[in-house]
């Protein structure tokens, strides 16, 4: 007996209901610089994006308006990139590639009047940087990349992280402490 | 105020804090003043600075359209597989309902219909053969020797 095949995805009476479409069309591209900057390399990042917005459709009737819509999607957006990211670090030791891209911030980026050598000076210090920030304990990376990447305020931290503000003020702080130290360590003068 | 010379850390957070510029005017009135005040500050604000810099580095570029528009089929196409994956555990569920339903009502029958139908087969009449071996078991002994 020869099993059904899922239906194709291009079918013009199918897609994601138009809630969930508005909000992939709002946040997608948020939550794929989000899976970026937790250090995953373009591929795994869309993955993590599919898996996150899966989950957003799966748990959308819990969402009870208690916060705003984007801080709930960030929460479960971080949790499943968190998740996401372990995976992919496990599969990456196992078969000992380098899936874990330093290379999530634009590759292809080159400052205007910028010589190949300083060009190579940034990418080496950006490598660097990257090993830094993933060698942090994930309270602290969070924080970091939450505030500093994203932009994110001390509330909305706290939100998200479902701490206190003065909780994610005092982790700020120590994160950026560890993050001088781990830098430090790597040879890179602060 | 009395105001701390030491890199302490109640100083250090309250100036990452102005730093981030999460601070109320207030805090912020003290923290600057704080600052004129301690050159470790000074150089602790300046180490922030280069963090915030070397933090920098690692900004991606944002999305472009066309890859925004392949998540976006990618996405809907893990959706329609999860229906169909949903749809298809219910499909297999409904199938097993129906061969337990199938097999219990069997079993009724078996344990009630059946077992009084072979009641009846024993109540029934007795054969002609039946008959015939009653009859020759029931003749005289005697009988039987003179034939």
């Amino acid at each position: 007996m020869s099993s059904p095949q899922p239906p194709p995805h291009s079918s013009p009476t199918q897609g994601a209901p138009p809630q969930l479409e508005q909000l992939f069309h709002s946040y997608g591209a948020k939550i794929y610089g989000l899976a970026l900057r937790c250090g995953l390399a373009p591929k795994d990042a869309e993955d993590g994006v599919q898996e996150v917005f899966l989950k957003v459709q799966r748990r959308l009737g819990t969402f009870r308006g208690e916060a705003a819509l984007s801080t709930w999607l960030y929460q479960v957006a971080l949790n499943t990139l968190r998740d996401h990211r372990r995976r992919v670090v496990r599969q990456t030791r196992a078969t000992e590639m380098s899936t874990l891209s330093p290379q999530a911030a634009d590759p292809h980026f080159v400052a205007p009047g910028q010589s190949p050598v300083e060009q190579a000076s940034v990418e080496e210090r950006r490598q660097i940087v990257r090993l830094a920030l993933d060698r942090l304990p994930h309270k602290f990376r969070e924080v970091l990349i939450l505030r500093e990447l994203q932009g994110l305020s001390y509330r909305d931290v706290a939100r998200i992280l479902q701490i206190r503000q003065g909780t994610v003020e005092s982790r700020i702080y120590r994160a950026r402490e560890r993050m001088a130290k781990e830098l430090k360590k790597l040879g890179v003068e602060g | 105020m009395k105001k701390s010379k030491g890199n302490h850390p109640h100083w250090e957070r309250r100036l990452s804090a102005w730093f981030d510029g999460e601070c109320s005017d207030l805090d912020a009135a003290e923290v600057r003043a704080h600052l004129l005040d301690s050159p470790q500050s000074r150089a602790k604000l300046q180490e922030w600075r280069r963090l915030r810099e070397d933090l920098s580095l690692l900004q991606p570029a944002a999305a472009g359209e066309e890859q925004l528009e392949r998540m976006r089929l990618r996405f809907e196409d893990g959706l329609a597989e999860e229906v169909f994956q949903v749809s298809r555990a219910l499909r297999q569920w409904n199938l097993a309902a129906a061969i337990l339903l199938v097999l219990g009502l069997g079993f009724w029958f078996r344990t009630h219909y059946w077992a009084s139908s072979s009641h009846q087969a024993y109540a029934s009449e007795p054969s002609e053969v039946d008959m015939a071996i009653q009859e020759l078991l029931s003749r005289p002994t005697g009988r039987l020797e003179q034939d």
